[in-house]
Formats: C-alpha cells, structure tokens, sequence
C-alpha cells in the first residue's frame, strides 16, 4: 500500500504547527535559531568588515569616504579566489582538468556572483549555504527519535498514521528553519541597504529574495536527511552524533582518499548528499539554478522515502 | 498535584545565561582592573609628558580602551621606543574613563541580572523570571546605544551580534514563554 496515502491532511497540518511551535520551545531549537543568527551575522562581519576598515582608513587620511571605489577594489581582489573557488568545484565534480570552455563558465560565474550581483551578499550567502546543514543537525537532529525511546509515540498512533506523523514532523522542520532563513537574511539585506547604499534597492532585495529560495532549497534535504536519522536511532544523542558525522564525513572523505590514494573514484561518495549540485543554485544560468533545485527535492523526497520505510516498520 | 514539566527551551536559555553571566563577571574584573591600574598610570604618564596626550581623532586607536598605540613613526631599533609602557600611549582623558566606568557597571548589572533570570527559568518563577530576564534585555539594549553614544563609532555588524541574546530573551520571556513563568 502506497503509505503516503495513509496521510490525513488534517492531522498532517496539525503536526507540522505543532512541530514549528514545539522546536521554537525546544533547546534544541533554541540552540539552532542562536548559533544560525550567530553564524549569519558572524559571516556578515567578517565580509563586511574589511570594507568599513578601508573606508575608516580613507577618513582618517583625510580622503574622500569613496564606497564605490572600495568596493570595486575589494571585487577585483576576490574575484579570482571566487573563480578558482568555483573552478575547483567543476574540477572535483569531473575529476580531471579544467578545459578552456570550463575556465570561461568560472570566469563568467565569477563575474556574476561579485559584479552583476551585490558581492557582499553573495559571498555571504555562499558561505552560509556550506555552514546550513551543521546548523540543521544542531536544530533538527530530534524529530522523533527521543519519542521513540522513550516509548511516547505509542500513544500517538491511534489517531494518527506513522506516515502523517513522520512527515508532519519533517515538514514542521522545514518551515522552522524557513522562518529562521527569512529573519537572518531580512536583517543582513536591511543592514546592507542602510549602512552600505552602494547597490539598488531592488537589487538587494531581488538578489536576497532569489538566495532565499536556494536556501531553502538547500535546506530542505538536510532536514529530511535528519529525518531520516532520527526515524533510523532511537536515541536523541545518537541521532546528533550521527547527522554532524554525516555532514562533516561526506564532504571530507574524498578528499582525504584522494589525497591518501591518489584515486579520484572517492568523489563518488559527496553524491551521498546532494553537495556536487549545492553550489549550481548560484549559477547565473538559470537552467543550472532549476536543475539543482529539482536535484535537491528529489533528494529530499528520497531521504523521505526511505525514512518513512524504516519508521513504518520499526517498533515504537 | 503533578509537577509541572519545565520545557527544554528555558533550561536552555539558563544555560545560557550562566555562561554569559560568567563571562560578563570576568570582563568586569578585567574593567575593574583597567579602571583602577591601566587608566591612572596612564593619566600619570599623560600629565608628566604633555605631548602623549594629544588626542589625534580617528588615530590608531584600541576600541574601547581610550589608548592609542605606540607611535608608529619611532625608530625600528629604538626599544625604548617600541616597548608598550603608557608613556607611549595616547590617551583620551576623560571620555575613556566614562567608557570603562560605564563598561563596569554594564558587566556587572547584566551579570546580576543574568543570574538572577537564570534561577527563575529553572524554577519557572515569574518575577525572577519572566520580569528580571525583560529587565536585563532593556538594561542591556540600553548600555547598548549609551555605549554607541558615548563612542561615536556607527553600529557595525558586530554590534548587530551584541543584540540577538537581549533582543531574543525579551521575545521568548515576554511571548512563548510567557504563560510558564508564572509560579
């Protein structure tokens, strides 16, 4: 029987707002909304904050508070790191060298992300994007795996099927940390507008809007990856442990393969999450931008299957 | 009568608040000692060497601590010089003094507070609780913006960063966790 028709929709709403509400309450939850408001914020100093100095330093040499000039030079600096930043992503992605074409895309990525858009903004974003799914762990690691150990769902089962309550509970999640997405990134775009003017406001705000979805996009997998975990450990502490091991491990074991073996067959293993695409949600093709949102749902929606599968047949 | 169950979010925000409170108590004493030792050195030196205390706006200045740092333009061998003695810093006079006298009380107020509020969230009281964690994120939002006043320095990101536990307590204390404080 297909499970997602055991879905009660009514039910379904009624445990995903008791989801959002209960993790707003939670310390977990709490943890998660500090330390994401810490990081994105965090992240915003350390980008911004070069460029204040500089134009500090131009007040007190008594030069002409030139914004404009600042930024310019501050893009000209990072532009190559951003290209070969994105360039190393192709490379690892196809396992062998960049061909001239493939140069050009970077180039032209590059170019995109720190010109035609506001640079502060998209590396700030950049960087959350990578940091998102630690912060996930940290927010959605208990979703139903303490219920299960301590036997509570039990009585939660005569009203509502396995499938409403794993999903509700998933979705619940995923709205958290929508809301939490939308609060860090309004505050980063207002600051930015008022403090720095140096770009349109409609540029800032379609700009913080469009990264707004990849965000989310990007966030929607890891907290069904979290899902699945949970539904997986019966253990609230287990189930931490191992969404963080899952985050840090899958990025990073490639690498060290390769670099221990010298093989390239190792990248295989970042397809285990949906990391070779994350970055295309910043591309500048928007047939790239959809492609990787497809890939990030579908993916989602697989962690969800398989996480449905394993909570509809294990004891509560 | 059943114990009412305490929810996680306010032994988190306790938690929470003993490690501020111990890190505002500590960056008291390090005020205190800046207030009482560094500050009337420096105020020694400044009067002794008149020039040491011309106060350049915008100099290389340590935010926060009135003092400026050694003069760039001494001699690279001239250890005398280079070595970090309050002769050769600049001092701000009176404005810094203010600084760190308001920066002592705002450590310890907040410690206080943030003590205080603590203990109610873990015993869900609503005067130490819901009413001394409201008090704390005023007191701070408030030597928040006397501080920016007194320093004449713009609000950066970083001070953005300095508001989300203040700004959050006054939220969770005074909206969902309004009706569990009430013992």
């Amino acid at each position: 029987m297909n499970p997602l028709a055991q879905v009660d929709a009514r039910r379904f709403r009624l445990l995903s707002w008791s989801m959002f509400t209960g993790t707003l309450r939670s310390g977990p939850g709490i943890l998660c909304l500090i330390l994401t408001l810490l990081v994105g914020l965090g992240t915003a100093a350390v980008v911004l904050e070069p460029m204040d100095m500089m134009l500090a330093a131009n007040e007190r040499d008594h030069l002409p508070a030139d914004q404009a000039g600042v930024m310019k030079t501050l893009v000209q600096v990072s532009t190559p790191m951003v290209s070969w930043l994105v360039a190393g992503h192709m490379n690892e992605t196809a396992g062998q060298k960049l061909s001239p074409a493939q140069q050009a895309d970077a180039d032209q990525w590059a170019h995109y992300l720190l010109q035609d858009r506001p640079a502060p903004l998209s590396a700030v974003y950049m960087i959350l994007c990578f940091s998102l799914p630690f912060l996930i762990a940290l927010g959605a690691f208990d979703q139903v795996s303490s219920d299960i150990h301590a036997q509570r769902l039990r009585f939660l089962l005569p009203r509502a099927q396995r499938a409403t309550i794993f999903l509700g509970r998933a979705v619940g999640m995923m709205l958290f940390m929508a809301l939490l997405l939308a609060v860090v990134m309004a505050i980063i775009a207002i600051y930015l507008a008022s403090n720095l003017p140096l770009y349109p406001l409609g540029s800032v705000v379609g700009w913080t809007v469009r990264c707004y979805l990849m965000l989310v996009a990007a966030a929607i997998p890891a907290v069904a990856l979290c899902s699945l975990i949970s539904a997986s450990v019966g253990s609230a502490f287990a189930s931490l442990a191992l969404c963080n091991a899952v985050f840090c491990v899958v990025p990073l074991a490639p690498l060290v393969i390769r670099l221990a073996s010298g093989t390239t067959w190792s990248s295989i293993i970042t397809w285990l999450l949906p990391l070779p695409f994350q970055l295309q949600l910043f591309h500048f093709s928007l047939w790239h931008v959809a492609g990787a949102i497809v890939g990030c749902l579908a993916y989602a929606a697989g962690y969800l299957l398989v996480g449905l599968w394993i909570f509809g047949r294990r004891d509560l | 009568m059943a114990a009412v169950e305490r929810p996680g979010g306010l032994t988190a925000l306790a938690v929470i608040n003993v490690v501020l409170c111990c890190i505002f108590a500590l960056a008291s004493l390090a005020t205190l000692v800046a207030l009482l030792v560094i500050h009337p050195v420096a105020v020694g030196s400044a009067a002794e060497h008149p020039s040491d205390t011309v106060v350049t706006p915008g100099a290389d200045e340590a935010p926060g601590s009135g003092l400026t740092a050694p003069d760039a333009g001494a001699a690279p061998g001239d250890a005398h010089a280079q070595s970090p003695h309050p002769h050769h810093f600049r001092h701000h006079g009176p404005v810094s003094r203010a600084e760190l006298g308001l920066g002592f009380v705002d450590s310890v107020l907040c410690a206080v507070l943030l003590a205080i509020s603590a203990v109610g969230y873990l015993r869900m009281q609503r005067i130490a609780g819901r009413y001394v964690g409201s008090l704390y994120g005023v007191v701070a939002l408030l030597f928040f913006a006397v501080e920016h006043h007194i320093s004449h320095q713009p609000l950066g990101v970083t001070g953005l960063i300095a508001l989300i536990y203040p700004v959050l307590t006054l939220i969770y204390v005074n909206t969902t966790f309004r009706n569990d404080l009430v013992l």
